[in-house]
């Protein structure tokens, strides 16, 4: 089974969070079926535990981020 | 003239003994013909009961028989329907998870990320339901 070499941004997130050493794509590629059923199952148990502190933190990020680049846009034309 | 004499005193000296054993007698016989009756009555009734039961009894079977008949030419096309549409959903299952396995593994990564997001969207949507379920 080959797997194509790729690198989106989605690939380097995962490519952060998981250890280094642990070739996930290779195990995901053998497994799919698991695989997405464990993503499932993690996303759903930290969406209830900590589901509301994750999305008020993105929503943060998110904002300071656009008011980020509206200064600066704003810098730009001023 | 003397032996009428002799004889009438005989008629009217009757031993009293023999007057109960005769009567006695009587009283045995006559029981025992109201008990023969009794048994005669009673074996014709046993005979009619029986009769009844068995009548009732085969009458049950033949409509048992009747309607598992029935039952089974109304529930075969049901079943064979049910057979058959078990078949196709469990084809379109394969069909399905076949598709899933091979996106997944032209992209493994984006695969990942949607699950984990799904799953994450659905424990939030878990979380509040309780949440309002303890208010």
């Amino acid at each position: 089974m080959e797997i194509v070499e790729r690198e989106s941004v989605v690939d380097e997130l995962i490519d952060e969070i998981v250890p280094e050493g642990l070739d996930w794509e290779r195990l995901v590629v053998s497994y799919p079926i698991p695989a997405l059923l464990i993503a499932a199952v993690g996303g759903f148990l930290l969406g209830r535990r900590h589901g509301t502190e994750i999305l008020s933190a993105a929503s943060g990020y998110v904002a300071a981020e656009v008011s980020r680049n509206v200064s600066h846009l704003i810098g730009q034309d001023g | 003239m003397a032996e009428n004499a002799e004889n009438a005193e005989n008629v009217n000296t009757v031993d009293p003994e023999n007057a109960e054993r005769e009567g006695a007698d009587v009283g045995v016989v006559s029981a025992r013909q109201r008990f023969q009756r009794l048994g005669d009555e009673l074996q014709d009734r046993y005979k009619k009961v029986s009769e009844d039961v068995r009548r009732g009894a085969e009458r049950a079977s033949s409509e048992i028989r009747r309607g598992a008949e029935r039952a089974r030419e109304s529930y075969g096309p049901v079943a064979e329907n049910a057979q058959r549409s078990y078949e196709r959903v469990r084809s379109e299952a394969g069909n399905l998870s076949r598709e899933v396995s091979l996106y997944v593994r032209d992209n493994p990564g984006k695969a990942v990320v949607i699950a984990a997001v799904g799953g994450f969207l659905l424990g939030l949507l878990a979380r509040r339901r309780g949440d309002e379920d303890e208010e």
